[in-house]
């Protein structure tokens, strides 16, 4: 063993000697220098982010409607606070004109601009115009310890309350202090858009990300170049010979030397990574000891270009062949990464089925371009029905959902959906319009009224009511759904008119205009009772019949603390309820009481993206973003276990009548399954493209067998959120598309190829003649 | 194997492959047989080529035999527990350069499986040993080649070794350094261990080694001590003869003279070519039957130089298509 110590000691004595290490410490030294002042203040909350106006176009509206009324009022008082060409250019707009599309989003950045402008007036609060208005304890204080005399930062404290106050609903009700990144006590940027308590996340996404980039590229890179020359150095004439006569074995020399190569890199990540985890705990209270973690993942990251290196060395005593075939190796491993990466997101998650509506006869899906589609049996196809207008983006850079549905409504025989207003790369905008398809029409789209703001749930009730939820509330439609507005152009502008009887109506009670994120509805379809998650509460909301008939109205039956914030996936029938959270904790409640009655965490801290029910209210499944899909049986009250095809690559899930299971896996296929007992019933899949055979047959296998050292990063963001998704968008909204972390194929064939690269350099030095 | 030989080697045969595919065969040792007693210096000489270091890495274990027996301490050679009681000085070995005098002694003691407190006992005193007692604390970087020949040396004897192998250990060391190492030497043959000295030096050889081989092309040509290798192989008569000169040349007719001078009045210093004794002698006889009077008689003996030119001579290098064969 001595012999060996003391070629590892050596590798030490060697990286202590070279300039380069202690160039690179220096440089770490800096680069932590300049970060340690980074850190957080706290200061009354006051500016107004972007996601604090819930609907700039509404407010805007009602700014201008006030504006325009004889009597002082709050609103009143902001309105006329604008700057003159604002208030003319709010006043006079219109819908966005086809030729600028983000009009509406640039009057949205000017309308915070100018009431961020009004936060700092110290002319803001007029004693006549807020008369009779009730005023937050808080900003009563304020007014009482004299305007004139208040700092700036509680008198921007008290503009923000009192625009809060003016306009209700409209403006987030903001927490009594804001977060801002500071460097050396200088504020850096906006407020966070999350309290103090919650800085945990985003710190370690930002360290994983910085780790990632300067350790596992640059570090790397240098460590590459830095660490070339010691296997060709000890293999050349006069060195070798001298080695193997000592009483070692060669191939152990080989393998210890390599070790020691890797000293270099162990000595820098572990000084940036303890260094970043101090920091991260001193200034920012974040002490996660998983980022100590870190410096054995990037050591085996440099191991695994160094084994290559270390080879090519002993074969060509050469550094600088030694330096090329790595970057090569590195530059094709990462590019058939980057290939594959391309072809999944842009080309085959695209078509992904993220929704299945068994109606009928008929199979309708959904998949996450937004395209619903029918399964034509006798092209063994699906087919592109209910085609949303021009908005939706076309082509493979669509990754959002910008529609909510389709729905089935079996009364009507039709399909419904609320397609975004705005098209956005991401998530449906929150405001839009209904869309009705007929199967008469060949599922042609028409397009009814716009839905209140902030909708995120379409439903239909068991007679065909037509009902949408969101943090405004319940509404239900009036009128006739299949009527369609048409857009007409007047002085080159596009309009569109109301329709005349048809109409969103509210039909929950009063609390619910008060709701707020995360949000999340779920209707029993026996009798339309609604399940509504909203911040830490779960209400079920019963329609209570009212004499009248036609003003019914949704009371809460039952509520629940959930004692938690994170977004959940809801599904409820029979006596059952699921609530499926963020933190992959899965809950099932009675659906009446909404009592507790067990918990499972079926895909550990992973989150779930859908949670759906049998009608029956005997079967819920709950999919998950790490692609898997879990079964309980309400009747056995106990999960189900069945030979579920695509675990990991599961995408959607339906229960239907008959303990029929529904199941899309692999971009497009659907699988039909009968519970009990269990069979296969039938499987329905397109033929593949060219270009999703590529990828299954050539691209995906040699990407399975070749190491994968850039997907290290994603085992960094792993030990860090201990997630295997990522989310790529708005967090709270669990239908947000989310990366996902492919966490332990790396680690396996990573090391699978590093034993077979040191096994070659092992036979090679036990069968060479020095 | 006698208890006596430390290394013992019979019929060794090494063929390197080269070429694409190994088509080409270079064989560097051809059936080399001889022995290496306990505590004796045994010096290997031989032209470059000749398999010198082929055969000593072959012993050390660093290239494999292709056929033969070849034994080290009475242990196959190569046997890594066997390496342990072994110290090797390669020829052009090449230190790390970020190592000092001291730190490679650790270095190289703990592949030798010392501990460090082992090597702190002992390296004072070997650096002193070799010349080197005020550079331990100089970075390698900065000795020169002799001196770091001096420092390959201290490494190779530092675990104390029952053999040393040193492949041209006095390579770059100037005069004073050389006779400093041959006392090293024969203090380490005093001390009993065994040295197997492979060097182009044939003076340092002659002066110090107890038996010598040479080795040419593959093949050892000779095996013995000095004055075998200089008595025992062809060599010069010196004569004093007065008489006639015609009568001399008849009475050494078919002998080769190879200097024929007059130092006086019929009296000439004369040499004469000869195989050994039995020629030596019929030639005295065959001159007194002429009579020509013989005042001085002696033999000269070769220097270890002459006989290594002689023996390398006598059979020359075979030809590149004999010593390469092409694969059929």
């Amino acid at each position: 063993m001595r012999p060996y110590l003391a070629i590892l000691k050596d590798s030490f004595r060697e990286a202590f000697a070279s300039y380069t290490l202690w160039v690179l410490l220096v440089l770490i030294t800096l680069t932590l220098a300049l970060l340690a002042p980074f850190g957080l203040t706290q200061e009354a909350a006051s500016t107004l982010q972007r996601a604090d106006l819930f609907d700039p176009s509404g407010l805007l509206d009602n700014l201008a409607a006030t504006g325009k009324a004889e009597s002082p009022s709050p609103a009143k008082r902001v309105w006329e606070l604008f700057p003159d060409d604002f208030r003319e250019e709010a006043a006079s707009r219109s819908k966005p004109a086809a030729e600028d599309p983000f009009r509406e989003v640039r009057i949205a950045n000017r309308l915070r601009g100018e009431l961020n402008k009004q936060l700092a007036r110290r002319d803001f609060y007029d004693k006549d115009v807020w008369q009779g208005v009730e005023l937050t304890i808080e900003s009563e204080k304020l007014i009482e310890r004299g305007i004139a005399s208040l700092p700036d930062p509680d008198l921007r404290r008290l503009n923000r309350l009192l625009i809060e106050t003016a306009l209700p609903k409209l403006i987030r009700k903001s927490e009594g202090m804001a977060l801002y990144v500071s460097w050396f006590g200088w504020k850096i940027g906006d407020a966070l858009p999350f309290p103090a308590k919650d800085i945990q996340k985003p710190i370690q996404q930002v360290l994983a990300a910085f780790i990632s980039l300067i350790l596992g590229r640059l570090g790397v890179f240098i460590a590459i170049l830095v660490t070339a020359a010691i296997v060709p150095h000890t293999f050349e004439p006069g060195a070798i010979d001298l080695l193997l006569s000592k009483p070692v074995s060669r191939m152990l020399v080989f393998v210890t030397k390599f070790f020691g190569g890797c000293v270099f890199i162990l000595i820098n990540a572990s000084y940036l990574i303890a260094g970043l985890w101090v920091i991260a705990g001193v200034r920012f209270q974040v002490w996660n000891a998983n980022l100590l973690l870190c410096i054995p993942v990037f050591l085996f990251l440099f191991a695994i270009c160094y084994a290559v290196s270390a080879v090519a060395g002993l074969i060509w005593k050469n550094a600088i062949v030694s330096v090329v075939l790595t970057i090569v190796f590195w530059v094709m491993c990462s590019g058939l990464g980057m290939a594959r990466g391309v072809i999944e997101t842009l080309f085959l998650n695209p078509r992904r089925l993220e929704t299945i509506l068994p109606a009928g006869e008929s199979l309708f899906v959904a998949n996450k371009s937004s395209q619903t589609l029918v399964w034509e049996p006798e092209k063994r196809t699906w087919e592109e029905i209910f085609k949303p207008g021009e908005q939706r983006r076309q082509g493979p850079f669509n990754f959002g959902n910008q529609r909510i549905g389709p729905v089935y409504d079996a009364t009507g025989d039709r399909l419904l959906a609320v397609q975004s207003d705005v098209p956005r790369f991401a998530q449906f905008s929150g405001t839009g319009r209904l869309q009705v398809g007929l199967r008469g029409e060949d599922w042609r789209v028409r397009t009814s009224v716009e839905v209140p703001a902030r909708t995120s749930e379409l439903f239909v009730r068991p007679g065909g009511e037509i009902l949408i939820a969101g943090v405004g509330g319940v509404h239900r439609f009036e009128g006739d759904p299949a009527k369609e507005t048409k857009e007409f152009k007047l002085f080159g502008l596009d309009l569109t008119p109301k329709l005349v009887g048809s109409k969103f109506v509210p039909v929950s009670s009063e609390g619910s205009s008060e709701w707020g994120t995360p949000f999340a509805a779920a209707m029993r379809v026996a009798d339309g009772s609604l399940i509504i998650r909203e911040r830490k509460r779960l209400l079920r909301l019963n329609r209570e019949a009212d004499p009248s008939g036609a003003t019914s109205k949704y009371t809460v039956a039952a509520e629940l603390d959930l004692d938690s914030t994170e977004a959940a996936a809801l599904a409820c029938a029979g006596k059952t309820v699921v609530v499926a959270s963020n933190n992959g904790r899965v809950r099932i409640l009675d659906a009446d009481t909404l009592a507790p009655q067990s918990e499972f965490q079926p895909f550990g801290d992973n989150p779930p993206r859908a949670a759906v029910a049998s009608p029956d209210g005997r079967w819920f499944a709950v999919v998950s973003h790490n692609r898997r899909l879990w079964l309980y049986d309400a009747e056995q009250q106990k999960p189900a276990s069945f030979g579920i095809a695509g675990q990991r690559d599961i995408s959607a899930a339906t229960l239907a009548a008959d303990n029929r299971l529904f199941v899309a896996d692999r971009f497009q296929r659907v699988t039909e399954y009968k519970l009990d007992p269990f069979t296969i019933e039938r499987r329905l899949e397109p033929e593949s493209e060219m270009l999703e055979m590529i990828y299954r047959y050539a691209v995906d296998p040699l990407y399975l067998v070749l190491p994968k050292p850039a997907e290290l990063d994603n085992v960094v963001t792993y030990l860090l959120t201990k997630q295997e998704t990522a989310p790529m968008g708005e967090e709270s909204d669990l239908r947000t598309d989310r990366v996902v972390i492919d966490v332990w194929s790396p680690i396996w064939s990573n090391l699978g190829f590093l034993a077979v690269v040191l096994g070659f350099g092992c036979v090679y030095i036990w069968r060479k003649d020095f | 194997m006698p208890d006596a030989s430390v290394i013992e080697v019979r019929d060794l045969r090494k063929t390197y492959r080269d070429g694409w595919l190994g088509r080409k065969r270079i064989e560097a040792l051809r059936g080399v047989t001889f022995q290496v007693q306990r505590g004796e210096i045994f010096g290997l000489l031989g032209p470059n080529g000749a398999g010198k270091t082929t055969l000593i890495k072959v012993l050390l274990g660093i290239v494999r035999k292709t056929s033969g027996d070849a034994a080290l301490l009475d242990r196959a050679a190569g046997d890594r527990a066997t390496r342990r009681r072994v110290g090797y000085l390669p020829e052009g070995h090449r230190l790390p350069r970020h190592l000092t005098g001291n730190t490679a002694l650790e270095y190289y003691g703990g592949l030798s499986g010392l501990s460090a407190g082992e090597v702190r006992r002992r390296r004072t005193e070997l650096l002193a040993t070799v010349g080197l007692a005020d550079w331990g604390n100089t970075g390698v970087k900065k000795y020169s080649k002799g001196m770091l020949q001096r420092l390959g040396l201290a490494q190779a004897m530092l675990h104390d070794p029952d053999l040393l192998v040193l492949d041209e250990p006095t390579d770059g060391v100037d005069p004073v350094g050389r006779a400093e190492i041959r006392e090293v030497l024969k203090r380490l043959k005093s001390q009993g261990k065994t040295v197997f000295l492979n060097s182009h030096l044939l003076q340092e050889i002659e002066l110090v080694c107890d038996r010598v081989a040479i080795l040419v092309h593959g093949e050892l040509r000779k095996l013995g001590n000095v004055s075998e290798l200089t008595v025992g192989s062809t060599s010069e008569a010196d004569f004093r003869l007065e008489g006639d000169p015609t009568s001399i040349r008849n009475a050494l007719q078919g002998r080769t003279i190879t200097n024929w001078k007059a130092v006086g009045e019929r009296r000439f210093d004369i040499a004469v070519r000869i195989s050994g004794q039995p020629e030596l002698n019929s030639s005295i006889d065959a001159l007194r039957a002429a009579g020509i009077s013989l005042q001085e008689v002696s033999r000269r003996r070769l220097t270890l130089e002459e006989a290594f030119m002689q023996l390398v001579k006598d059979k020359p290098e075979p030809a590149a298509d004999l010593h390469v064969l092409e694969l059929e």
